[in-house]
This record gives structure tokens, C-alpha cells and sequence, in this order.
């Protein structure tokens, strides 16, 4: 049993680093706009379509 | 068969009334939205209008040209851009219209329409777009230009950079209370599930080590506000909310700090990161509300940000802080006249309806006085400024002592109180059953002090308040009615005395009941008259042609041979060969006792009739007023003469002519509610704009009703749309329903501490106790708290679920020709 003391050492460490990416990320500003991407998911690449003339056509989600 | 008037049109989705307004076919409410359509159909756009059905919003006609053309000028761009090297440059609109997925499409898809623009992004929350764009392809007033024809009038960026690093900070420390509380949580579980047993006694020391070292960030970083702000209020000598808070929080890790380092127990740090966390997300609640109905508006958003000054070197647009007395300024149709001036044309309309609620412009000629506030309707004028901008009448008013004087409050905020009276009663409960066990022991003496203190929780306040008033302020919001802050909801339900403005707040500003009245002899107008008289008052922005061409049923516009609009003199045309002569007052002679305005109408070198028009009441007014008297006194102010006196005193106050007082100028409301307050009455003073900006901070409350969501004055503490008018009871009514349930929030929260402080003075506290406890009263309560709210709030008529596309009332009123009151 004495292997959880490496285990439970080993954990935090590895959740420590997913809090280090967490408080990367928002200070990065990924969670400052948390409303507009949900949005914009739904729209098409129109604009790869429309102005590639040579026939490239971007495959509809 | 259906009826036109059913047709939605395609851009906005509003009802069509006619079908003058359609492309191939294709129907539109209005030439704005039919114009928006060509422009987006000529860039290849169609994909607006796949994403969502109707998407548009009508645009309004160009009232703000001249906001859009100083943009062009130097130094206005420098103060607008957030980033300008002289040929890149990038600005943030702030675009209250963005409502849904086709709003973002479009606004991200710019490039596409002119060239000039390299990028833009849109923030649906904020309602912002950033425009990248190349200085010398394409001119700032064009993509303004642009984006108000599409209905997408933009507007300055406000001034809010420090939030965003607030909200930041509030995620950081949510995102470390909540790892911190997890993992606690999880070492904490063998405590109680293997309690007893001897397996774990290797171990206990190892984890109660990791959980302070866990704790350790949480104490210092994620609960350093609650320590902060206790701190400043001890230091003040005042007890808030925070100080039983900081108390609690101070006890649970102290008390733990000792258990696990002298009597090898287990501590409570899961209570204590667990209170941290729900603490902070009730402060991310609060926030998130908060975010969507800010409104912080400056003056300045609202008066043009540029003038035009004539010098010897030409004409140039200055900002307004640089206008001195003696400056010579142009000012154009429809623009505010910025400072005190005097009049240099031969000739000048001035709108006074912000400063006096007038809404009839005033003729004035060359060396009149001029005051700040007013419009010019018309042609161009020429002034000279009198005074510069800092001193002029208006800014005089706003700059008074007693506005710029935060509001007194008169009562304490519910959560002060209970804050004082709760942190007493945690000190006098954790003295006497320290004093009783004492008897028995020091040890079990402390043991219980500590658990008392903190076990007690004021976590109604903490979570209750954000809860309540920000669920209830974001219900009223999807109704129209926008707080400048929750505690204007405790003050809301307070109020026993209200006082109406008249121009605009319980009239219609704009629409008015017309009548025609044919001269003696002659019928009354028949369509081909009435679209050529429509023709020609629909292309002037006099408010009686305004009220005319709404009453004239729409027709396609007849050709114009020519026209001309004579400041005081009316309008004179040719349409289709026939002369049109539309009169000002001083061509008609006023022979009623209703002084209600008259325009002559001549057709043709003959007088063919006068169109009466009178101020159209609100709908439902009576009935608001009948209500609200319920509960407060109610009696109006105006700026206008007593006209109409009677009919309003009997149509709305039960023919109590002593709460009807007019000719009132804006110090004398000021005044006025000034004097309520003094006798011991809370004040809610109902107006509509500048004129009212005195009163309205003056006053307990301060509610503008605007027609225009974008025009309203920031002395007010509420803004009403005016389409929601009649909900103004229901408003008063779940202000007291909020308070009510805040109340019912902290009886839920007293039951709670009750049971732990049963077992906190018994002294048989455990860990296992009081981590049960600390979830279970924050979580009900959150929930209780908002779910509560929400429920009231829906059956005094304000449900959360309103379709969601129209966060706005719409802009362009439907015309009402019928008056129903």
C-alpha cells in the first residue's frame, strides 16, 4: 500500500499541470469571448467557396 | 387569401402594410430594409439570410450623418481607433443590434462588401465588432455609413478596458478554488469512509499535509478578495457582508491548521475550499449578469463628438473640448448644438425637446440666443459659441453639486444589515458556549468557540443576493426593462411617491393623432392628394411633417419638379405639376382653445384644408397610473404649457388637478423632487432625457422611458423601453417580489445554520458534519434563489423565455393611427 504515496504524488503533479494549462489559457484570452465561436460554428465557408474559382470546392459539414 | 398587412417582410420580418416595397418579387416593409437587401444581394450575401429567418432589423432613417462624417476628421479618428499608424488603422464599434448568428456572419463578412477592409470580428456578448481596415482604400464614415444602412448603426466603443481584466482575475481564482476543492475533496473521502480503521493511520498525516498544501493557494489567492474587503470595512469601523464571511473562512482553516498539526485529525479544509468555491461562482453569477446589461454612458456619446468651426482657413471639425467663446460653428441639420451660442444666420429652427420638452421648434433669427441641447432642423446655420462646452446650461445642470454627489441612500442595503447582525450573533453564540464549556474544559472550550464561528454561514447573502437580483434583472431585461445595478431593485421597492415628466414619457414622442379638416366647401382628400402631400412632408424632418406623413396612408412617391423648405415658413413645392404649399403656424390663425398644432395645406394656389395635430397619450396609460397609485402617490411635471389639463387630469389622474403641475423648468423639477425627499418620501421620478437629467439623479430613482433604446440619458437607474410601458407596475411589483424572496432566501439559509450550530455548540462538530452542511446550504440556496425568482417573476408577467431574437424592442414604432387608451 505504500505505492500510494508515489501514486498520489505522481497524480497531483499530472493535475498540476492541467491546472498550469488552465491558467495558461485564460490569461492567453481564450475565455474572453465565450459567446461568438458558438455562433460561428454554424456558418459555412462561403468565402473559400465563393472566391476559389479554380473548382476547389470546400466540402459542406 | 391573406392579407398584406400578414406578409412578413423578408429582411426584418415585421408585417408589411402595403406591397409598394418589393424586388422581384420579394417583400420588404420599408425602402430601408429593401435597401439593406440590394446591398447584401449585390455582395453575394444570400448566406444571411439562410442562417436565420428574417434576420434584419430595420434601418433607421440617418439621423446620426453627422456622427459619421466626423469620423473622418484627424483627430476624432485618433481618439476612435484603438490602433492607427496612419494607413492601417482598427476601431471597435459598439453595435447594440447584434442578436443573433446572421448579425455575426455578416459583421465578420465585411471584407466582402468593401474593399478597404482587411478583417473584423464580432463579439456577440459585448456586441462590439473590430474593424481592420486600410486608411487610403476606404473611409472610416463609410463603413459606418455602410453598417447603418444595413441597420447596423455603430456606435463609440465604451470605455471598459478595466473589466475585462476583473473578469480575468475572477477566472483565475474560480479555476484554482474549484481544482483545489476537488482534489481535496477526493484526499478527504478515506477520512470518513475508513473512519475507525487502522489502515489509514499511515497515511493520515500524508494527506492532511497535501490538503493544507492545497489550501494554501486557495487561503491566499482565491480568498484573498473576501479578506481584502472585511479588512477595509473593520478598518472603517463599519461591519458588510464580507466581515462574517472573511470570520468564517479565517476559523475553518485556522481551526484545521491546528487539528492536523497538533491532535493529528482531519481539519475542514474541505469546507473551507468547498465555501471558497461556491462564494466565487455566485460572484461569477453576479458578473455574467452584469455583463449583459452594463451601461455606463458617457454625455459625450450622445452630443456629436466633432463640430464644425469656421475660421479664416476654412471650415474644420474640432472636437468638442476644443471649442472657445468666440468660435464660429456650422451647424447642420439636425445636429445638437454643443455650447450656449448666438445666432449669426438670418434664420434658425431650433428643436428645444431635450431642454424644455417642447416639441415644437422655435423660429429664431440672426443675434437670438442660443442654449446647448437644442437641434437645428433644417438648413445650416452659422453661430458663435458663447461660452465653451464646459459651461454651457446643460453640462451646468449635470455638473451641478447635487448630481455629481453620489446618490444619497437612505436606507442600508438589506445585505449590510444582515451582515452586522449575523457577525453579532456568531459572537455571542460562539461566547456564551465557550463560556458554558469551559466549565468542562479549555480544550473542549475552543474546540467549540471554533466550530461555531465557523460553521456559521451567511451564504444567503453571499449567494442569495447575486442569485435573486441577478436573475431578476436579467428576466426584466428581456422585457425592456434594463437596472443600472441590483441594488436598484431594493431601492425600486421602496418607492412610495413617483413623479411623471410629460413630453415623451407619457406621451409618444413622435406619433401624434392627426385629423385633416377640410376647408368650408370642400371634401376631404382624396388618394392622388394624399400621396402627393405625403411626397412632399415625408422628405422634411419637422416633427408635425413627420406626424403627417405617418397619418397618409404610403404610395409610391410622385416625381418632384421642386421644393424648397423655408425655416418658418413651411415647405413649398411642385409635385407632378400641381404646387403644394404646407403652412407653419404663422401662416394659420389659431382659432381653438387646444392649442394642438395646425398646418395649413394649399393646393394648387388654393387653401385646400388644415391638419390638426394633437400628442398621442401612451397605450395603456390610465391603467399604469391607476395601478401605481396602489402603491405611491403619482403626480406629473411638465415643461409645456397646461394644455390639455382637463382631459389628462380626468382621462388619467381621477380629475385631481393638484398633482398636475407644468410650466416647469429643469430646476424647478429638481427642485421639486428634492422637496419629496426632504419630507420623508422615497422618490421615483419617470422621465425621458436630458431635460429630466437633474430630477432623475435628484430622485431615489431615476427611470428613463426611451423610445429609441440608444438615446437615453445616464442620470437614469432604469431605462424602460417604451413599448413596455404599461409593464411599469408590474416592474414596482417584482422589485418587492425580489426583496421578498431575498428575505425567504435568508430564512432558508438561518434553518441551515441552525442545524449546524446545533451541532457546533453541542460539540460534537465533526469534519463529515460540516462538509455535508457547507454544499448543501450554498447549492439549495443558489437554486431556491433563482428558481424562486423566476417563478414570481413569471407570473407578474416577466417570463425568462421571450423570443429570443428580439433582445430590442423595435426601433421603428409601428404606426398606431387608432388611439386606444
Amino acid at each position: 500500500m505504500s505505492v500510494l504515496f508515489l501514486l498520489i504524488a505522481a497524480s497531483l503533479f499530472c493535475a498540476a499541470g492541467f491546472l498550469g494549462a488552465f491558467l495558461w489559457a485564460v490569461r492567453n484570452g481564450q475565455y474572453d469571448d465565450a459567446a461568438t465561436p458558438a455562433l460561428r460554428i454554424l456558418m459555412d465557408d462561403g468565402v473559400a467557396a465563393a472566391q476559389n474559382e479554380s473548382g476547389n470546392h470546400s466540402d459542406s459539414p | 387569401m391573406i392579407q398584406d398587412s400578414h406578409i412578413p417582410c423578408t429582411h426584418c420580418g415585421l408585417p408589411c402594410d402595403d406591397t409598394s416595397h418589393t424586388l422581384e418579387g420579394v417583400p420588404f416593409c420599408c425602402a430601408g430594409c429593401l435597401t439593406a437587401f440590394r446591398i447584401l444581394k449585390g455582395a453575394g450575401m444570400d448566406e444571411y439570410y439562410r442562417l436565420n429567418t428574417a434576420p434584419g432589423i430595420a434601418p433607421q432613417p440617418n439621423s446620426r450623418g453627422a456622427y459619421y462624417t466626423d469620423l473622418d476628421d484627424e483627430a476624432v479618428a485618433c481618439r476612435v481607433c484603438d490602433f492607427n499608424d496612419g494607413r492601417y488603422a482598427e476601431v471597435t464599434f459598439r453595435i447594440p443590434q447584434i442578436h443573433c448568428s446572421s448579425c455575426i456572419w455578416l459583421l465578420e463578412n465585411l471584407h466582402r462588401m468593401l474593399p478597404g477592409i482587411r478583417s473584423s470580428r464580432a463579439d456577440f456578448f459585448k456586441k462590439t465588432v473590430s474593424i481592420g481596415f486600410e486608411r487610403d482604400k476606404i473611409a472610416l464614415s463609410k463603413i459606418a455609413l455602410l453598417l447603418d444602412s444595413l441597420g447596423y448603426a455603430p456606435w463609440p466603443k465604451e470605455r471598459a478596458e478595466d473589466d475585462l481584466r476583473r473578469k480575468k482575475n475572477l477566472l483565475l481564482r474560480l479555476g484554482v478554488a474549484g481544482f483545489c476543492f476537488g482534489n481535496v475533496m477526493l484526499l478527504s473521502l478515506p477520512e470518513y469512509l475508513a473512519a475507525g480503521t487502522s489502515s489509514l493511520d499511515a497515511f493520515r498525516p500524508f494527506f492532511s499535509f497535501l490538503n493544507l498544501l492545497l489550501s494554501l493557494p486557495v487561503l491566499l489567492f482565491s480568498a484573498s478578495d473576501f479578506f481584502i474587503s472585511a479588512g477595509r470595512a473593520f478598518r472603517a469601523k463599519a461591519i458588510n457582508i464580507d466581515v462574517p464571511l472573511a470570520i468564517g473562512l479565517a476559523s475553518l482553516f485556522v481551526r484545521s491548521l491546528f487539528d492536523i498539526a497538533v491532535s493529528a485529525q482531519a481539519g475542514y479544509l474541505d469546507s473551507f475550499t468547498g465555501l471558497v468555491f461556491f462564494l466565487l461562482i455566485g460572484r461569477a453569477f453576479k458578473e455574467k449578469t452584469f455583463d449583459t446589461l452594463n451601461f455606463e454612458r458617457d454625455y459625450e456619446s450622445y452630443f456629436p463628438i466633432a463640430v464644425t468651426r469656421i475660421s479664416t482657413g476654412g471650415e474644420r471639425l474640432v472636437p468638442l473640448a476644443e471649442i472657445r467663446t468666440g468660435d464660429h460653428l456650422r451647424l447642420r441639420n439636425n445636429e445638437i448644438i454643443p455650447a450656449d451660442c448666438v445666432l449669426q444666420s438670418a434664420n434658425a429652427r431650433i428643436d428645444y425637446s431635450f431642454v424644455t420638452g417642447e416639441p415644437e421648434p422655435q423660429y429664431k433669427s440672426a443675434g437670438d440666443p442660443l442654449y446647448a441641447g437644442g437641434r437645428q432642423i433644417g438648413e445650416s446655420i452659422e453661430v458663435i459659441a458663447s461660452k465653451p462646452v464646459s459651461q454651457s446650461r446643460l453640462t451646468r445642470l449635470w455638473n451641478n453639486a447635487d448630481f455629481k454627489r453620489v446618490k444619497r441612500v437612505r436606507f442600508d442595503v438589506i445585505s449590510n444589515k444582515v451582515g452586522r447582525a449575523f457577525t453579532w450573533g456568531t459572537l455571542v453564540i460562539a461566547g456564551l458556549s465557550g463560556l458554558y464549556w469551559s466549565f468542562v474544559g479549555t480544550r473542549e472550550a475552543l474546540g467549540v468557540v471554533t466550530s461555531v464561528l465557523l460553521v456559521a454561514c451567511p451564504c444567503a447573502m453571499a449567494l442569495g443576493f447575486p442569485f435573486v437580483f441577478g436573475t431578476a434583472m436579467r428576466q426584466l431585461g428581456r422585457h425592456g426593462v434594463f437596472l443600472k445595478n441590483m441594488n436598484v431593485l431594493e431601492t425600486a421597492a421602496r418607492i412610495d411617491a413617483l413623479v411623471f415628466d410629460k413630453t415623451g414619457t407619457i406621451t409618444h414622442s413622435g406619433a401624434a393623432k392627426t385629423t385633416f379638416i377640410p376647408a368650408p366647401g370642400c371634401p376631404g382628400l382624396n388618394a392622388s392628394e394624399s400621396a402627393l402631400i405625403r411626397a412632399v412632408t415625408s422628405h422634411s424632418v419637422h416633427p408635425l411633417s413627420l406626424a403627417i406623413t405617418a397619418s397618409l396612408p404610403e404610395s409610391s412617391a410622385p416625381a418632384f419638379d421642386t421644393f424648397r423648405e423655408t425655416p418658418g415658413q413651411g415647405i413649398t413645392a411642385t409635385v407632378n405639376g400641381h404646387a403644394i404649399k404646407i403652412g407653419g403656424a404663422a401662416r394659420v390663425a389659431a382659432t381653438d382653445s387646444d392649442d394642438a398644432a395646425r398646418v395649413r395645406i394649399d393646393l394648387d394656389g388654393r387653401q385646400r384644408g388644415t391638419f390638426v395635430i394633437a400628442q398621442e397619450f401612451r397605450h395603456g396609460l390610465a391603467g399604469v397610473i391607476r395601478e401605481l397609485g396602489k402603491t405611491a402617490t403619482v403626480q406629473l411635471l411638465s415643461g409645456d404649457a397646461p394644455r390639455q389639463k382637463d382631459e389628462i387630469a380626468s382621462r388619467f389622474f381621477s380629475d385631481r388637478q393638484d398633482t398636475l403641475h407644468f410650466n416647469q423648468t429643469p430646476d424647478m423639477k429638481m427642485a421639486f423632487v428634492s422637496r419629496l425627499r426632504d419630507s420623508n418620501r422615497f422618490v421615483g421620478m419617470v422621465g425621458d432625457g436630458l431635460n429630466d437629467a437633474g430630477a432623475l439623479r435628484e430622485s431615489d430613482l431615476g427611470i428613463a422611458v426611451v423610445d429609441d433604446i440608444n438615446a437615453f440619458s445616464p442620470a437614469s437607474d432604469v431605462i424602460f423601453s417604451g413599448t413596455s410601458f404599461e409593464k411599469l407596475p408590474a416592474f414596482f411589483a417584482a422589485a418587492r417580489a425580489s426583496v421578498n424572496t431575498l428575505r425567504a432566501t435568508i430564512l432558508l439559509s438561518l434553518f441551515y445554520n441552525a442545524i449546524g450550530l446545533g451541532f457546533a455548540v453541542s460539540g460534537r462538530l465533526s469534519p463529515l458534519v460540516s462538509a455535508l452542511l457547507m454544499p448543501a446550504s450554498s447549492i439549495s440556496v443558489m437554486l431556491f434563489a433563482s428558481l424562486v425568482t423566476r417563478l414570481r417573476l413569471k407570473k407578474l408577467g416577466f417570463p425568462l423565455s421571450v423570443a429570443e431574437r428580439r433582445e430590442f424592442p423595435r426601433q421603428t414604432p409601428v404606426p398606431e393611427t387608432a388611439v386606444a387608451a
